[in-house]
Parts: structure tokens; sequence; C-alpha cells
């Protein structure tokens, strides 16, 4: 074999599976078809999942921090797992208000990043429903912000998580001098007197994007696999 | 073949040369090189275990593949006619049941909170000049159709005491109104505030009320007090729902 018939080889190898995987899905995921929501009175709408939070900012700041290495974001079909009835993966299974709001993940979730960063393992929990989950239950009346915020500056400060893997992202913060007032987002930990520990932009774009991850609005009849939903005929 | 030169291919250990070895046995043993190939160093075929194991793997590669119904595909990210398995173990998902008459209440308060509290009060008293009170008024607490009627399509000049509020004009609140969200906040305003009717308005009991409203002569405008009195002085046909039974409180339906 010649070295040049090495090197095309060796391109050939890693240059198609880097298309399939990563290029292809790329320009894919950017040109989502609009999928109809079926209307009982036959209005013409159309299903725009609506995310608040700075979405590619915060999608930047994950995966430059290499999140993904750890958290998964997908919730995925019951034949693939058992992702969907975990505590609080696909959604809440006793919301007050809305019922059992848990499902799948599909391609529309990931609307606005540049890449579905669905993750590699499960050293962390799923993160599909991160603020649901956070605004439900971790910080319950408390700011959810606030929790995320001393969640990233140290994970295993709370006793229940005292046995985390999760990295510190101390870089992300910086302690300054208290200025007048102390800043609405200082985080409680200690610190010397007369300094508070307030994130920079980087983890405020972040914790925004975090707290943007609610994954359980309804979907349309296309791709609501709910049983009582797939008895009614389907429409494409 | 040839004799090869035993210096283009040295072996590590220098007192043996394989290649010599085998030219040797190819040369003086014809028979044996017929019999038995000798492959040079590098040059050994592949053995079959090799063979067997990948033939293994790809057996299960295809199986894997075939299970998945289509072949690699971008468009499909689930697989054809998948329909959600049912969860393990428990069989009740979803919210804690409560009885009807609380759960069709808080789904009611909500709406009152966003439609009516801003004219009629959070206390439901209205403000004795311009906004009605709500408590005891014999529209809300009598027939359930004629507190229907008023809350789809707003009521014009005097109320169920005789008196005119403020302009005398409540604009119509059932735009938008789903039969649940209507069967709520009839069933919240008959059973707060002082009101104690005790009942529920159930959904179906809400649906004729629309079919009801849809049907009057003046349909879209609102009601009057004589309207109400000669036609809708009737209770609300359809099923109704015991108070006590327990319900889903976000579906409104029973749990048996």
């Amino acid at each position: 074999m010649s070295f040049r018939t090495f090197i095309l080889s060796l391109s050939a190898s890693f240059g198609v599976a880097w298309l399939a995987i990563v290029i292809v899905p790329y320009f894919k995921m950017r040109s989502l078809e609009p999928i109809a929501v079926e209307e009982g009175d036959g209005t013409n709408a159309v299903y725009i999942p609506k995310r608040a939070g700075r979405i590619a900012d915060g999608a930047e700041v994950y995966a430059a921090n290499g999140c993904y290495q750890c958290h998964s974001q997908l919730v995925r079909p019951t034949y693939a797992g058992n992702d969907m009835f975990r505590p609080d993966m696909g959604g809440i299974a006793g919301d007050e208000e809305r019922g059992d709001t848990r499902r799948e993940t599909n391609a529309f979730d990931f609307q606005g990043e540049k890449f579905a960063q669905i993750g590699v393992s499960r050293l962390g929990p799923d993160l599909s429903n991160l603020g649901r989950r956070i605004e439900a239950i971790y910080a319950k009346g408390a700011n959810p912000e606030t929790w995320l915020y001393g969640h990233l500056y140290n994970p295993r400060w709370t006793p229940d998580r005292r046995e985390s893997s999760c990295p510190s992202f101390r870089f992300l913060f910086k302690v300054t001098e208290i200025k007048g007032n102390p800043s609405e987002e200082s985080l409680p930990f200690p610190v010397e007197a007369g300094m508070e520990i307030i994130p920079k932009s980087a983890a405020r774009a972040l914790v925004s994007y975090l707290l943007s991850l609610k994954k359980d609005q309804p979907v349309p009849t296309s791709l609501n696999f709910a049983p009582s939903a797939a008895a009614a005929p389907k429409a494409p | 073949m040839s004799s090869p030169n035993p210096h283009s291919k040295p072996d590590l250990d220098e007192t043996i040369n394989v290649t010599q070895a085998h030219a040797r046995v190819a040369s003086e043993f014809s028979a044996a090189t017929r019999e038995k190939h000798l492959a040079e160093s590098g040059r050994e075929s592949v053995p079959l275990w090799v063979i067997t194991a990948c033939g293994a793997v790809l057996l299960i590669a295809g199986g894997v593949l075939g299970n998945a119904g289509t072949l690699f595909s971008y468009d499909n990210t689930f697989r054809a006619n998948y329909v959600r398995g049912t969860a393990p173990g428990s069989a009740v998902d979803g919210p804690q049941p409560k009885t009807a008459l609380m759960a069709f209440s808080a789904k009611g308060s909500k709406i009152y909170s966003a439609k009516c509290n801003g004219c009629h009060g959070a206390d439901g008293k209205g403000d004795g000049v311009n906004y009605p009170s709500l408590v005891g008024s014999t529209f809300v607490i009598e027939e359930n159709q004629k507190l229907a009627m008023v809350i789809l399509n707003g009521i014009q000049g005097p109320v169920s005491n005789g008196k005119t509020y403020g302009a005398g004009i409540m604009p119509a609140q059932g735009a938008g109104m789903t039969p649940e969200d209507l069967a709520g906040v009839m069933t919240y305003v008959r059973n707060n505030f002082g009101n104690s009717t005790g009942d529920v308005v159930s959904v179906e009991m809400a649906k004729s009320a629309l079919d009801v409203s849809a049907a009057r002569e003046k349909a879209g405008q609102s009601v009057t007090s004589e309207e109400i009195l000669a036609k809708h002085k009737v209770i609300l046909s359809g099923a109704d729902i015991s108070p006590e039974i327990m319900v889903n409180p976000a579906t409104l339906a029973p749990v048996e």
C-alpha cells in the first residue's frame, strides 16, 4: 500500500463517519420541517415550541465546559429504556395543573441550539427538564437561579449531594467587593467580610439556558405517542 | 517460487532467518510446499477464528439494524408505530385525585382571578356601585343556566336584585372558554364567598350551556334580566357529577 492510498483511506474512514454523524444532522437540524398542530376547529396552527432564556449563549457555555460528557439531554422512548418513567426525567408525573406531562425528547426540543447536546453518559442526571425540576422541587419557594449558581459553584454543598462528582465551576464566578448593597445574584457561601461572590457573564448565560430546559409541553399528534392518543388515527 | 533473498526480510532473531528456513523446506520438500502453505513473516493467512468472530458480530449488528425498522434514517427519530409503554409498577400517574368539588373549584379560582376579580373583587362582593355582588345573588345560586348565560354573554341593564350597577354593562366572558373552564368557574362562584350550593357543574352541563348560548335568538349579544328570567330559569342538561367523587385535578375526569 502506498502512502497516498493510506492517507486517502484514512481520510475516507474518518470523513465518512464525520459526514454521517456531524455534518448531515447539523444541516438537518437547522431546517426542521414545521409540523401542523391539528386543532379541533381546523385552525392552521404550527408547532413552535418556545423557550425563554439565553439559549444560544448558554448552549455554547454548556458545550465549552463539557457538560454533555456527564449529563444527557435525551429522554428515550419506552422501547429503548425506562427514561420516561424515571423520576422527573421526562416531565413531572403529578403536576397539579397539567397532569402527567412526561414525554419523550423530539428534534424540536433542541431548536435554538447549534447542536443537540444529547450527551455521552449519565454520570449526572438527565437535564431535559432541569428547569422544571429546579422550580418545582429543588428550589421550591426559593430563587431557582440562586440554587443553580450555588450548584455550579460548589456541587457538594447540600448534604444530599455530598457525593456528587460534578466538578466545581468556580472559575465562572468572581469574588468582588460589595459596593453599597450586596448584589441580588451573590451566592450564599462564606467569603471574607465585605466581599461577595457573583457570577460572571458566562455563568449567567449558562444558568439562563439551564433554567430554560423544560421539555414537557404538549406536542402535536404526530409526535404524541401516548397510548390514548395513539388509539385515534394519527395524521402525518 | 524463486528462492527469496534472505536479506530482504530480516528477522528479529538473527540466528534463524524464517525465509531462509522456509526456502530450504520449500526447495527440498516440494510435497510439503503443496500440502502446507508456508507463509512468510507478516503474510500469514487470516485464521478461521477471526473470520468466525467477525461473522458473529455482523450477525448481531444486522439483527439490531433490522429490528430498528428502518436502516439508518435521519428523518425518523422514532420507530414506526411506536406507542408509549405504561409506567412500570404504579398504576396511578398524574396528580393526586381530589374530590370533584375541590378540583373544579380550584380550576375555577384560577379563571376567576384571571377574569372576574378585577371587577367583582377577590371576595366576590363587588363594590356596591359599579359591580354587583355575587354573594347570594339569585342569578348565581339558583338554576345554573342563568349563571352560565351571564358568564358567557355578559348582561345589560338591571341584575338579579333589580339594581343597575355602573353603566349597566358586563362584558361577555365566554370567548375562548372551554367547557372545563366554564364548569370550573361556575362551581367556584357557586360554592365560595359565602355561597354554598354544594353542587358541582359538570363538564357535560357546561357543554350544554355553550350550546344553549349559541342557540339563543340574540346569540352574541348580552343577555338581559328579563331574558334570563323568562327563558333560562332551568337547570343545565347533562349528567351531573357528585361533589364527593374523586377526580383527576388536571383533566377533571373521574378516577376509577
